[in-house]
C-alpha cells in the first residue's frame, strides 16, 4: 500500500454530456501511485465514460486532468500514452492475426527506423516479463492463445509502452476464477513496483478482495472514495452503489423435482462461424429444477440454447420435451409448446427494437389466440394483454405504444421476461439473462425464475456469472468447448472445482 | 524450332505479367489497410493514357513513367477521399471510378486525336543482362526484358518487407484487420487507409503506364482490358501477400502470352473470340478456388468512424 501517498493522477470536477443525459455530472477522482483504485458502479453509473476521458477516446465537457501534478491534454489515446497512461478494454484491443511481439510494438515509433525493431523488443519486453513476474509466448499468434494469456498480452502492451497507471475495464468478467487468482497475483506485483491500478469492476468481493480504496459512481456522479479496511463488507458497498439498503440474498426453497421435462441424449451440433459447437451432450431436465450451466462465455452456451430450441441444426442424438422428440424440429413447433426462451443476445434475438412494446410482447404467437388467427391480429386483445403484463412486471414505460428501443437494458429485459414466461410456461431456457442489468433488474430475474420453478417449470440457466449459478442452481453443469463437463447437484459445489472445469480439467 | 518457341512464349509471359503484377501488388497494399481496391482498372486507364500523351510531348520515358504514376495516385487520392473520409461505400465508388476513367480517356483520346487514334510511340527494347542473360534456359526468360521488368523484380520484394517487416507495414496491416485496436494505440486510422489505397494507386499507374509504354505502344479505347480485375483476383488469391500475389499474376500473364501466341498459329483452327477468352477463363477458375480458402483482412470494405 502507498504509505507515502504520493499523488499521481488526479481528475477534477470532469463534466460530460450527451444528447439528453449527463454521463458524468461534476466527477473527480484521485489516484495515488502504487494502489489498487477500484472504479465500481452499475452499468450506466459513468464509470466507462470517465475512464474513456482519461484515454483521450472521449472529449471532456469541462474539468481538468493533472498527472505528477502537471495539466495534460487529452485529445487522443497517443497522448494518453505519451503521459504513461495505459488502458486495458474489456474487450481486448488485440490483431488476432498479428503475433503477440507485433500487438506489443504497434503503433509505436521508435527513432527514425523504418525497419521494425523486432529483436530489440523482444528483449525488452523479456526484461518487462521477469520484472513482473508474467510469461509470455512472445511469437505465437493471438488468435491461438487463451483468454486469460490474452489478457497477459495487454498488461505487457502498456508496460512496454511505459505507462504507470493501469485502467483496467471488468478485467475479471472473462475469465476463470484460477485465471482471475493469477491475474490478482500479477495486479498485486505491478503495484509493489510501484504501478498504480484502475480496476472498474461491479463485482463486489473482488473489490473488496483486491482494492487499496474505492471509488463508487451512481447515476454520473460520484458518490464516495472509501478506504478499504477489513471491517468494509459487500453490503456497505452495495448500499453506497445502489443509493439504499438493498437485499443480496436470495431466499430459495428446497428443489423437489418432478416429471422430465426436458432430455438431450447424446447430442451434437456443427460450430458455426465463431462458436464452438456442440459435442456430445447428454442431461435430464425435471420440473421444479433449475439447472445452471456454468461456463466462460463462447463455450458453446449459445450453440446449447439454439440447439435446443430448433434454430441449430442437430447433427447427431435426440432432444425430447416433455417425451415428445423434438430433435430438429423446426423452431415454431418447440415455440408452440409452453417454452420460454430468453435467448442471449436481448437487443438482436429477442426484441425488434423499432416494434412497440405491445407488438413485441405479442411476438411469441401472434398468429395464435388471443394475439390472433392465421390472418388477422387481434389488436385489442394485444393492447389490453400487453397493459396487464407490463404491469405485472413492473416495466416503466409510458404506456404499450412505446417502442422498445426508448426503454432502458433492464426494462427491455422485463418486457422479454414478460411475454416469454408471462404465460405458463413448462420449460424456460435463459441464456446470460442478466447480462447489462444492474442490481435491482437482476433481483427482478432471479425472483421471476424462482417464482416459475416454484411453481413447476423446468428451467434451463446458462450464465458466465459464476456467482449467479451458485446462487440460483440447484444442479450445475459446467460447458467448456462445446462439452458438458460434469453435472452435479449445487450443494456438492465448490468454485475451485467448477473453475478447472471450465478451463477444461476434468476433476 | 519448338525450343524457340517455348523460350518466346516464356520471355514473353514474364513480360506480359508485370502490368498485372503491378496491379496486384498495389491491390495488396489498398486492400490489407481494409480499403476495396474496386478502382484499380481506373487508375490504370487514367495513367495509361496521361504516360502515353506526356510521353509523345516529351520523349522521356522516366518523364512519362513518373506522370502515370502521378495521375493514379491521384485518381486514388480523390476515391480515399470519398470512401476513407466521407465513408462512401467502397464498392460503388470503386465502380463507379472505373467508368468515369473509361469515360475520360476515351472522350479525351477522341477529342484531340479524332478517328486516326494516337499515334505509336517507340518501343522499349529490351536489355539483355550481360552473363545473366546467357543462363540456359532461364536467361532469356529473366533477363532480356525491358527496363521496366527489371524495375518490378526489384519492386515486389521491397514491397513484401515494405508489409511485412517495416513499422509503416504493422500499422498499415493493423488498420486493415483491427481498426479500432489500432485507434486506441493512437495509430491514425485514416491517414494509414488514404496512404494504402494511394500507394495502391502508384502501383496501379505504373502498371497501367507499362502496359501503355512498353507493350501497347499507344494508348487506345479500354486498354487495360480487365487487367485491374486480373490484379484483383491475383492479389486476393495470393492471400494479400505481395509476393504470391505477384505468382499469381505471372499464372495471368502466362495465360495472357498463351493467348497470344495462339492467335499467330493460324493453323490451329480455334475461333479467335475463344482464344481472347483464355485469361479470362483462368480467372474464373482461380475465383473458384479462391471461395472460402482465404481469409481477407478483418476489416476490409468497412469504413471506421471514431466514437
Amino acid at each position: 500500500m502507498g504509505k507515502q501517498k504520493e499523488i499521481l493522477l488526479e481528475m477534477r470536477n470532469i463534466t460530460k454530456r450527451f444528447a439528453n443525459v449527463t454521463a458524468n455530472d461534476d466527477v473527480s477522482l484521485t489516484v495515488y501511485k502504487g494502489e489498487i483504485h477500484a472504479l465500481l458502479g452499475e452499468n450506466g453509473a459513468g464509470k466507462s465514460t470517465l475512464m474513456n476521458i482519461l484515454y483521450g477516446l472521449m472529449k471532456r465537457d469541462a474539468g481538468r486532468v493533472l498527472f505528477k501534478g502537471r495539466e495534460i491534454s487529452l485529445h487522443s489515446p497517443a497522448q494518453a500514452i505519451e503521459a504513461g497512461i495505459g488502458m486495458i478494454h474489456q474487450h481486448f484491443q488485440l490483431v488476432d492475426k498479428f503475433t503477440v511481439l507485433e500487438n506489443i510494438i504497434l503503433g509505436l515509433r521508435e527513432g527514425r527506423h523504418i525497419e521494425l525493431p523486432l529483436e530489440r523488443a523482444e528483449k525488452k519486453i523479456a526484461a518487462l516479463c521477469e520484472s513482473y513476474g508474467l510469461d509470455i509466448k512472445i511469437r505465437a499468434l493471438v488468435e491461438n492463445l487463451p483468454v486469460g494469456e490474452q489478457q497477459k498480452v495487454e498488461i505487457v502492451k502498456a508496460l512496454y509502452r511505459d505507462s504507470e497507471i493501469l485502467i483496467m475495464d471488468e478485467p475479471t468478467a472473462v475469465l476463470t476464477p484460477q485465471e482471475v487468482r493469477k491475474l490478482f497475483v500479477t495486479l498485486n506485483r505491478l503495484r509493489e513496483e510501484g504501478k498504480s491500478i484502475i480496476f472498474i469492476s461491479h463485482k463486489l468481493p473482488e473489490v473488496l478482495e483486491i482494492s487499496d480504496r474505492i471509488s463508487i459512481m451512481r447515476d454520473g456522479r460520484m458518490v464516495d472514495t472509501i478506504d478499504n479496511t477489513p471491517d468494509l463488507n459487500s453490503r456497505q458497498l452495495a448500499t453506497h452503489m445502489v443509493g439504499r439498503e438493498i437485499k443480496l440474498q436470495v431466499e430459495k426453497k428446497p428443489c423437489c423435482p418432478g416429471e422430465v421435462v426436458l432430455s438431450l441424449d447424446h447430442t451434437f451440433a456443427d460450430a458455426a462461424g465463431e462458436s464452438c459447437g456442440i459435442k456430445d451432450i447428454s442431461f435430464e431436465l425435471r420440473r421444479g429444477e433449475i439447472l445452471g450451466i456454468a461456463g466462460v462465455d463462447g463455450n458453446g452456451q449459445e450453440d446449447l440454447s439454439e440447439m435446443i430450441m430448433g434454430l441449430r441444426k442437430l447433427t447427431k442424438g435426440k432432444i425430447c420435451i416433455l417425451g415428445e422428440d423434438v430433435s430438429n424440429s423446426s423452431t415454431k413447433k418447440i415455440r408452440g409448446m409452453s417454452i420460454g426462451y430468453i435467448p442471449a443476445d436481448r437487443l438482436h434475438a429477442a426484441l425488434v427494437l423499432d416494434f412497440t412494446l405491445k407488438l413485441n410482447l405479442a411476438l411469441n404467437h401472434p398468429d395464435k389466440p388471443p394475439y390472433g388467427n392465421r390472418f388477422l391480429m387481434n389488436f385489442k386483445n394485444i393492447s389490453r394483454i400487453a397493459k396487464e403484463k407490463l404491469k405485472q412486471f413492473n416495466v416503466a414505460a409510458p404506456d404499450c405504444a412505446e417502442l422498445a428501443r426508448n426503454l432502458s437494458g433492464g426494462n427491455q429485459q422485463k418486457v422479454v421476461l414478460a411475454r416469454e414466461v408471462g404465460e405458463k410456461t413448462d420449460l424456460i431456457i435463459a441464456v446470460y439473462p442478466t447480462r447489462g442489468l444492474d442490481i435491482d433488474a437482476t433481483r427482478f430475474v432471479f425472483d421471476t425464475l424462482l417464482k416459475e420453478r416454484d411453481g413447476g417449470a423446468a428451467i434451463l440457466y446458462i450464465s458466465t456469472e459464476l456467482e449467479e449459478i451458485l446462487t440460483l442452481s440447484d444442479r450445475i453443469g459446467v460447458l467448456y468447448e462445446g462439452v458438458l463437463m460434469d453435472v452435479f447437484p449445487a450443494e456438492n459445489a465448490e468454485v475451485e472445482k467448477i473453475g478447472l472445469l471450465m478451463a477444461g480439467e476434468r476433476v | 524450332m519448338g525450343m524457340a518457341v517455348v523460350l518466346e512464349f516464356l520471355n514473353s509471359m514474364i513480360r506480359v505479367s508485370v502490368p498485372v503484377i503491378l496491379v496486384a501488388v498495389g491491390v495488396c497494399f489498398s486492400e490489407k489497410s481494409g480499403v476495396f481496391a474496386m478502382g484499380s482498372e481506373g487508375y490504370m486507364l487514367i495513367s495509361a493514357f496521361v504516360s502515353v500523351v506526356v510521353m509523345i510531348q516529351t520523349s522521356n520515358h522516366f518523364v512519362s513513367i513518373a506522370m502515370g504514376i502521378c495521375a493514379g495516385m491521384a485518381v486514388a487520392a480523390v476515391f480515399s477521399y470519398f470512401t476513407v473520409v466521407l465513408g462512401a461505400d467502397q464498392v460503388i465508388c470503386g465502380l463507379g471510378s472505373n467508368f468515369v476513367m473509361l469515360g475520360l480517356t476515351s472522350s479525351l483520346q477522341r477529342l484531340f486525336w479524332g478517328t486516326t487514334g494516337i499515334p505509336r510511340i517507340a518501343a522499349i527494347n529490351p536489355i539483355a543482362i550481360p552473363l545473366l542473360s546467357d543462363i540456359p534456359f532461364v536467361g532469356n526468360m529473366l533477363f532480356n526484358q525491358p527496363f521496366l521488368t527489371y524495375i518490378t523484380y526489384a519492386l515486389i520484394p521491397f514491397a513484401w518487407w515494405i508489409m511485412f517487416r517495416s513499422s509503416f507495414g504493422l500499422n498499415l496491416r493493423a488498420v486493415g484487420e483491427n481498426p479500432s485496436c489500432a485507434d486506441t494505440l493512437g495509430v491514425n486510422v485514416r491517414r494509414m487507409r488514404v496512404r494504402g489505397v494511394v500507394i495502391g494507386g502508384a502501383f496501379c499507374g505504373l502498371g497501367g503506364a507499362v502496359l501503355a509504354l512498353s507493350q501497347v505502344q499507344s494508348f487506345t479505347e479500354n486498354i487495360s482490358g480487365g487487367r485491374g480485375w486480373l490484379g484483383l483476383i491475383a492479389a486476393t488469391f495470393g492471400g494479400w501477400n505481395p509476393l504470391a500475389a505477384s505468382g499469381a499474376g505471372l499464372i495471368f500473364g502466362a495465360a495472357e502470352s498463351l493467348q497470344l501466341r495462339l492467335q499467330i498459329f493460324s493453323k490451329i483452327s480455334i475461333s479467335s473470340y475463344v482464344i481472347l477468352l483464355i485469361p479470362y477463363i483462368v480467372a474464373v477458375v482461380f475465383i473458384m478456388f479462391v471461395g472460402k480458402s482465404k481469409r481477407h483482412p478483418a476489416g476490409l470494405g468497412k469504413h471506421y468512424r471514431k466514437v
